[in-house]
């Protein structure tokens, strides 16, 4: 009952989908006066109540990633639970160990690199020896008991919209999908993608998002809800952790008088991950800024004494070394383990000229590190570092030429812009003469066309280095959702529990998805209709 | 419960659907797999459906809501409440932000003599912590009715005057103020996605789309196909822009905020600020003074049917203060009860339960020595049952042993009278068997509903100090019901883990 096909009955044939940016919106508008058709008509005679059967729904939100879950129902702020995955939701039923009181947690090693918080990872990305089963009785379960504290459905239709990254293997999606539909029984789930919900969630339509998670920390280009870019680092929340273990079990021998005796874990994981959220930060700029300061850490269950008296100043040292690397010299770093500027630098290096202008200026940093006090100052800091030395060339050595060639035929534009934070650009509304923009001419053509679109509204920023908040993927996917907007990917219970994915292409196969695209565009609201009843279904980005 | 050797557990069949229909199938069941923890279930927690005529966990268990109720002041929340105002006791209960006790409502100044009449102002208090309310300056005017009270008192507090001095943004058209905390940035982000939607969907081409002739946009369009007059033209869709204006929903980013952020952390150090555990309930809070009460999460009383049939496997009595039940199938009347004791630890006379009853008399096991334990089943049913028994030869996980079942098939008597049983006994039969030494093919003992036979347990050479051994026993029982044979695929895997084994 609980398991569903595996995932090589359900192994897809569905060619790689990613929508094409040609879906136009081609339609006219007339600026006559009409009601307005936010309800939508379900038939020639039918009432136009349909518009709002979602009243009589649960309409819930899930944002699982490899730590944490997020759930709520849509249309609110901030999602009703957010549970950390912990070894202790493997416990059996029954057990009831964990609450007696002479109860002492087994000893979990705390393992290195890869290995680090293993037992606290509902899933990793490399599935090679990852036990499928497990991860969906693990999802199972996580939903199961957030439906049974904090969600007390009723009786009502539930669909459900999955935020999950666009970069998610296949056969981990099919374990999800499984865990999900059984354990709030869902009648549909959709599929939405972190990076554009996050984007979604700031009210832009194109950003460069950077999302520092768990495994690895992935920067998006985001292009009018596409993404179009994507580039990994393996700095992110696992490698900022482990850095905290580390200095914890540093000082520790220091204060010590038998240094030698402190063991490699002497701290747990959770004592270890509880400091880190707590006090610790991220300095801006490579010295110590002096706060001088003590900060005193009580460790209740340690076999040595029981505070730690650890400098604040110091406290900034492990996302020092694990997300920003500043010593580390370029010839060592590896692709897939770049800081985080310059994991955003190459990201919008490799953008295409356009979209690098609109993204620059629309940066989002989400995920669970985000919240690490001073980071985003510092990676926007970088950022803007890199970029006055560097200029957007691809190259970085010109050999015995010495010298940009492209420098010397446009000797103006290689100076830097000035950074600045404002949402609205110069008085006249030119844009910034940025970096940029150094290889664009000036058109006049284009400049009067984008003003005539832009008549009512101010010009967009470009151009410009610029952070924009976000509220997080899960609020993006509450208001998507709320506002009724339909997901490409839209997975109904019965099919996927009778193919799974396969059932993708089982209907129709190479079915496009960009005829049943409805982005945020016009037709949104196509809950009636022709747009209702989907014969087919594809993966999106996902296949 | 189960934290007392030996212990039972029970799997579930709905691990592994296809094991009904595939007994002979090789997959022998793994207790010491990670996957087996989330099947496994002591025999309490099992409900039995009398269609299907299966064991069903709460997996596979479809629930349905009875009542909501508040579990700190047991009142009952109707479920349009639970719909509008969300999961929370409406009323006065709150938990600490810090403990997470329940918080209690006293008067700011305790009263002289208790036949005064309690006056304000009040405050909430932890009985377990120190917290109070005070601490984050939040003061009630009356002793009910917390919740309103606090909603009141937290929509002061966005409109304090900041006043931008930037004039672009004083040219946004709405006088609100801009959008501050998470929720009003959600609801501007809302409002102007609807907006944003509303004006893209009022296209004439999507109106048709959508069939709404009725619309008078439509009928203007329809006119217009008649007209001979000057073309109309064509215009370019206005593109959907993204949220421009704080009002719209925009959050720049503010390095001031995380500098402040910082400033705090370093000035409160460990103790200003909420713990991990904590954040889970309100998200927001990263300090001790940002922390607000948690308003206690409702409970429910649930009905379980079975997934499959849809069967009423339990329906709880609609009242809060009751716990008594319509309906309930547990699977402990319909499925035989295994239990464990070591050969010569005292024999119970009936064996009531698997679980406890030995404490300290946990015999360890001895590396390469054999040693015999009691297997006793239990028939609850009114028939006769026959019973297979079968078990790995070794065992997996922390502890390696050989496990022999000396007697694997036999027959335990149906479940009569109880006077049966202390009637025979005093006619001198009792309970055959219970000397001697174990032999193979045997049953060991034997009562009116139950059986005893041995096992024999050789641990391996190379045994690990306190761990502890399972021992998954594959049972099956065959009971004539009404005439025909029933239950030939009836199958549970009672699974028994009885021993300390010391190196």
């Amino acid at each position: 009952m609980a398991s569903t096909p595996s995932y090589d009955v359900r192994k897809s044939t569905l060619s790689r989908l990613r929508p094409s940016t040609a879906a136009g919106q081609q339609l006219g508008s007339l600026p006559s006066p009409h009601t307005p058709l936010s309800r939508s008509i379900s038939g020639l005679y039918g009432s136009p109540a349909g518009g709002y059967r979602s009243e009589e729904e649960n309409l819930l939100v899930f944002e699982l990633g490899s730590r944490c879950m997020q759930a709520g129902f849509a249309g609110e702020s901030s999602p009703r639970c957010s549970t950390k995955y912990s070894p202790d939701l493997e416990r059996r039923v029954g057990d009831y160990r964990r609450w007696a009181i002479d109860y002492e947690p087994p000893h979990r090693p705390l393992g290195s690199g890869e290995t680090w918080g293993w037992d606290h990872e509902l899933w990793r990305m490399d599935i090679r020896d990852l036990d499928l089963g497990l991860v969906e009785d693990k999802v199972e379960r996580l939903v199961r008991e957030a439906e049974l504290k904090y969600f007390l459905l009723d009786n009502r239709t539930r669909r459900v919209a999955l935020v999950v990254p666009s970069s998610l293997p296949k056969p981990l999606l099919s374990v999800l999908l499984g865990g999900v539909f059984n354990g709030v029984q869902a009648q549909t789930i959709t599929l939405l993608p972190t990076a554009v919900m996050a984007t979604t969630a700031a009210g832009l339509r194109s950003a460069l998002v950077i999302d520092i998670g768990w495994e690895e920390t992935t920067a998006t280009a985001v292009y009018e809800y596409r993404e179009v870019h994507q580039r990994h680092s393996v700095r992110a929340g696992k490698a900022l952790s482990e850095e905290f273990g580390t200095l914890l079990h540093q000082e520790l021998r220091n204060v010590t008088a038998a240094a030698g005796d402190v063991s490699e874990d002497e701290f747990t994981f959770e004592e270890i991950e509880e400091v880190m959220t707590r006090i610790g930060w991220c300095r801006c700029g490579a010295g110590p800024e002096g706060h001088g300061k003590e900060i005193k850490i009580p460790f209740p269950t340690s076999h040595y004494p029981n505070t730690l008296d650890v400098s604040f100043d110091r406290l900034s040292d492990p996302a020092e070394l694990a997300l920003f690397a500043p010593e580390a010299a370029e010839h060592d770093l590896d692709d897939h383990n770049l800081p985080l500027p310059l994991l955003t630098y190459d990201t919008l290096l490799h953008l295409p000229v356009d979209v690098r202008r609109v993204c620059m200026s629309r940066i989002i940093i989400t995920g669970g590190v985000s919240k690490l006090p001073g980071i985003k100052r510092r990676l926007l800091a970088d950022l803007e570092a890199l970029i006055d030395k560097r200029g957007w060339t691809p190259v970085r050595n010109y050999g015995s030429t010495k010298k940009d060639p492209r420098s010397l035929s446009h000797p103006s534009t290689a100076k830097s812009a000035p950074i600045s934070y404002s949402a609205i650009p110069d008085d006249d509304g030119t844009l910034s003469n940025s970096e940029s923009n150094m290889d664009r001419e000036f058109d006049p053509i284009m400049r009067k066309i984008s003003q005539l679109h832009m008549k009512h509204s101010p010009p967009p920023v470009e151009g410009v280095i610029r952070a924009v908040e976000s509220l997080g993927a899960w609020a993006g996917a509450s208001l998507v959702v709320n506002n009724r907007v339909r997901g490409v990917v839209e997975i109904e219970r019965e099919r996927f529990l009778q193919h799974g994915l396969a059932g993708a292409s089982a209907a129709k196969k190479d079915v496009s998805v960009v005829p049943q695209r409805q982005s945020m565009g016009p037709g949104v609201r196509g809950v009636s209709g022709a747009a209702g009843e989907r014969g087919s279904w594809g993966l999106g980005v996902w296949a | 419960m189960a934290t007392q050797f030996p212990y039972t557990y029970y799997s579930c069949p709905c691990i592994n659907p296809t094991d009904s229909t595939l007994p002979e199938q090789d997959d022998t069941f793994d207790p010491s797999s990670p996957r087996a923890a989330f099947s496994l279930y002591p025999l309490e927690h099992l409900l039995y459906c009398t269609e299907c005529h299966q064991v069903r966990c709460p997996r596979c268990t479809a629930e349905e809501v009875v009542c909501w109720y508040c579990p700190s002041c047991l009142f009952e929340v109707p479920s349009s409440t639970v719909r509008s105002e969300g999961n929370q006791c409406t009323r006065s209960c709150y938990n600490c932000p810090q403990c997470t006790a329940p918080l209690a409502v006293n008067p700011l100044d305790p009263p002289e003599s208790t036949s005064e009449t309690l006056t304000g102002p009040f405050i909430l208090t932890c009985p377990y912590c120190t917290w109070s309310s005070l601490d984050i300056d939040l003061k009630f005017d009356k002793p009910n009715n917390i919740t309103g009270q606090l909603s009141g008192s937290k929509r002061p507090e966005p409109s304090t005057p900041v006043d931008t001095p930037d004039p672009d943004l004083s040219r946004a058209s709405s006088p609100k103020p801009d959008p501050k905390t998470r929720d009003e940035v959600f609801t501007a982000l809302n409002a102007f996605y609807k907006n944003q939607i509303t004006h893209d969907v009022d296209a004439p081409g999507h109106a048709f789309a959508e069939q709404a002739f009725s619309s008078p946009h439509s009928i203007s369009r329809l006119l217009n196909l008649y007209s001979t007059g000057k073309k109309l033209k064509r215009q370019r869709p206005k593109p959907m822009s993204e949220a421009l204006t704080p009002a719209d929903g925009l959050v720049l980013f503010d390095p001031e905020s995380e500098l402040d952020t910082i400033k705090r952390t370093a000035a409160g150090g460990w103790e200003g600020t909420l713990g991990g555990d904590k954040a889970a309930i309100n998200t927001e809070a990263r300090f001790v003074d940002d922390a607000r009460p948690v308003a206690s999460l409702l409970r429910t009383k649930r009905a379980k049917r079975c997934r499959a049939c849809r069967t009423l496997l339990s329906r709880p009595e609609p009242k809060i203060s009751t716990t008594r039940y319509k309906i309930r199938v547990v699977a402990g009347s319909n499925v035989p009860r295994v239990g464990l004791r070591p050969l010569g630890a005292k024999a119970r006379a009936t064996a009531v339960s698997g679980l406890g009853g030995l404490g300290a008399e946990v015999p360890s096991l001895k590396p390469l020595l054999p040693s015999h334990f009691v297997l006793t089943l239990t028939n609850p049913l009114f028939d006769a049952v026959k019973v297979t028994l079968a078990t790995a030869r070794d065992t997996t996980g922390p502890v390696k042993a050989r496990v022999t079942i000396l007697c694997p098939a036999f027959e335990v008597g149906a479940n009569t009278d109880v006077w049966d049983e202390a009637l025979a006994r005093d006619g001198g039969g009792g309970s055959q068997g219970g000397g001697g030494v174990p032999e193979a093919g045997k049953v060991w003992e034997r009562g009116r509903n139950w059986v005893g036979v041995v096992v024999e347990v050789v641990p391996a050479g190379d045994a690990v100090r306190g761990e502890v051994l399972e021992i998954a026993v594959f049972v099956r029982v065959e009971y004539e019901a009404g005439g025909d044979l029933d239950g030939a695929g009836k199958r549970e895997v009672g699974f028994c883990n009885p021993i300390w084994s010391s190196g």
